[in-house]
């Protein structure tokens, strides 16, 4: 179905627009800045911190504090990819040159996956070792030679490949920028408040399937073996990428269906 | 050659496009015609697989436009709306219509050329002119050099100048034994380029005919000027004519030829000051078409 002609043209599509390129490098300065930031006060903040906090510090979580920010970028993006296609007519471009839509679906996917991955790895990995560098010398700081630590940065990476891929089905389905962008911010945020004020035993149950706890759990050194609420981080990625391809499917078969 | 059979296409309770059926042969420019909403757009969306329609087929050399492999090597088509991202080069956005079906790049830079883009093809189209746009929409449509050309109101926003080269574009393409399809709602403009006209209204087919033909079967009417234009009225309408009175007091007589009409106002001893012949124009006829088909349809 000539796929690979049409991942070129993806490709071409993809950098050729300014907002791609801008979000994707803000993206990578906010990440590793905010990380940086966090880092930096909690080295100033060490020498009077109580034994507690001292316990309880973990230099991977802080450094990787941009990826609370990161997911919003990396949606946007994602929606774009598909959104922009509709808004500006383009789509029938799109569908005209290649009229097999499950090969442009499929393109794009592979497009947004391979740039958000280098992306979201770039900014884990950067943000990893300034944050440790900022914390050498003051607190315990953390190596990538550590397993679960080098699974945490690379799993935060991925995490931002598949949420983009997640934001890219949503827009596919709704064809409609701002509205994609409300429902994947809400499946993000607005679910977790939701999630959170609900009983405790409800909440203690459903919050491990929220993809907000998911990617929280995948870049988290921690968690896991703290808690028997979530599941493993191997678990939450295949969670979330279950998500992301039911998103992609759904969003496939209607715009195999729907006139363009 | 581009065929259709039956074609269908309903959006909720309207139905835009009914039981059409039509061929478009090569080697000629074949005007799409009808008013604004008739379902030519949906047409030709339904030609390029855009639209799924919901009954019938529309193929292209026989097969189904998903069915070719490189599609745009061997259909072109410009659609109504500016189909490209504001933010996107014309160059760039032609290059990613290339890259999709092995073009060569070389093809971008020779249709940017044609279309008298070149200097502006490092721009981005959001700052493009409506003329621009559409001068763009029929460099993509040429890029891969296909033999089967769909153009949408190809004219819509071109200056006079504009207007004059997309017609000899199309009478170049047709020349090159191209099957050129053109949308328009103007029977004027069709008068000047087209050969064969497919006439539509509310999605139906009301004419599909060589322009000669359609002149022809739009009938012609002779316009009488009498003194005595009561008696003359009377005697033509016995004689099984119709007659129009016009304001300044001519009638326009149909069904009767100007020789017969000469005849009777010999016989009678009516005084004739003017007795001429007169060809519908195309205007007319189309017009004439149409217009029928709306009162039949009653919504209007």
């Amino acid at each position: 179905m000539n796929l690979w002609p049409t991942v070129q043209a993806e490709w071409l599509k993809f950098r050729s627009v300014r907002s791609t390129p801008y979000t994707l490098a803000v993206t990578v300065v906010l990440c590793i800045g905010l990380g940086a930031l966090g880092s930096w006060a909690e080295r100033s903040h060490w020498p009077k911190a109580s034994l507690q906090e001292h316990l309880a510090f973990d230099p991977v979580a802080i450094s990787l504090l941009g990826f609370f920010f990161a997911p919003l970028a990396v949606g946007v993006v994602g929606v774009l990819v598909i959104s922009s296609e509709y808004s500006s007519g383009s789509i029938r471009s799109t569908l005209a040159a290649q009229p097999r839509r499950t090969a442009v679906l499929l393109a794009k996917s592979i497009v947004l996956f391979a740039a958000t991955l280098v992306v979201g790895e770039i900014c884990s990995v950067a943000s990893f070792l300034v944050g440790q560098s900022i914390l050498r010398g003051v607190t315990p700081t953390a190596s990538l030679s550590t397993p679960s630590v080098l699974r945490a940065v690379l799993l935060a990476g991925l995490s931002l490949a598949l949420l983009a891929l997640l934001a890219m089905g949503i827009a596919t389905m709704l064809r409609h920028t701002a509205g994609a962008i409300a429902v994947y911010v809400s499946a993000l945020l607005v679910l977790l408040i939701i999630v959170s004020a609900l009983p405790s035993d409800w909440s203690a149950r459903i919050l491990k399937y929220l993809p907000e706890i998911l990617v929280a759990t995948m870049r988290s050194t921690t968690a896991a073996g703290t808690s028997a609420q979530l599941f493993s981080p191997w678990v939450s990625t295949l969670v979330l990428a279950a998500y992301t391809l039911g998103a992609l499917i759904l969003g496939g078969v209607l715009l195999a269906r729907r006139d363009a | 050659m581009i065929e259709a059979k039956g074609l269908v296409k309903h959006y909720g309770s309207t139905t835009a496009v009914d039981d059409l059926s039509f061929v478009v042969r090569p080697g000629i420019v074949t005007g799409f015609l009808g008013p604004n909403g008739s379902g030519k757009s949906t047409t030709m969306r339904m030609m390029i697989g855009l639209d799924h329609p919901n009954k019938g087929t529309v193929t292209i050399d026989g097969r189904a436009y998903d069915q070719i492999r490189w599609p745009l090597r061997e259909v072109g088509a410009l659609l109504e709306a500016k189909a490209i991202h504001p933010g996107r080069t014309a160059r760039n956005h032609l290059r990613a219509l290339a890259a999709s079906n092995r073009i060569p790049v070389r093809r971008v830079d020779e249709v940017l050329e044609l279309v008298g883009l070149t200097t502006v093809s490092g721009k981005r189209a959001g700052g493009y002119s409506l003329g621009m746009g559409q001068r763009l929409g029929i460099a993509a449509a040429l890029l891969g050099d296909p033999h089967v050309l769909l153009f949408d109101e190809p004219v819509n926003g071109l200056d006079p100048e504009g207007i004059q080269w997309v017609r000899e574009l199309l009478r170049t393409l047709a020349g090159q034994d191209k099957t050129v399809f053109v949308s328009s709602h103007l029977m004027s403009e069709m008068a000047l380029t087209a050969d064969h006209v497919i006439v539509i209204g509310k999605g139906r087919l009301l004419e599909d005919a060589d322009i000669a033909t359609m002149v022809a079967k739009a009938g012609v009417s002779v316009l009488v000027r009498s003194p005595d234009a009561d008696r003359l009225t009377t005697a033509i309408a016995k004689a099984g004519g119709t007659v129009v009175s016009q304001n300044d007091g001519g009638l326009v007589v149909t069904d009767l030829e100007a020789p017969q009409i000469g005849d009777l106002a010999a016989r009678d001893g009516l005084r004739l000051h003017e007795l001429t012949p007169q060809r519908a124009s195309l205007e007319e006829a189309f017009m004439a078409l149409t217009k029928e088909h709306v009162e039949f349809g009653g919504t209007h």
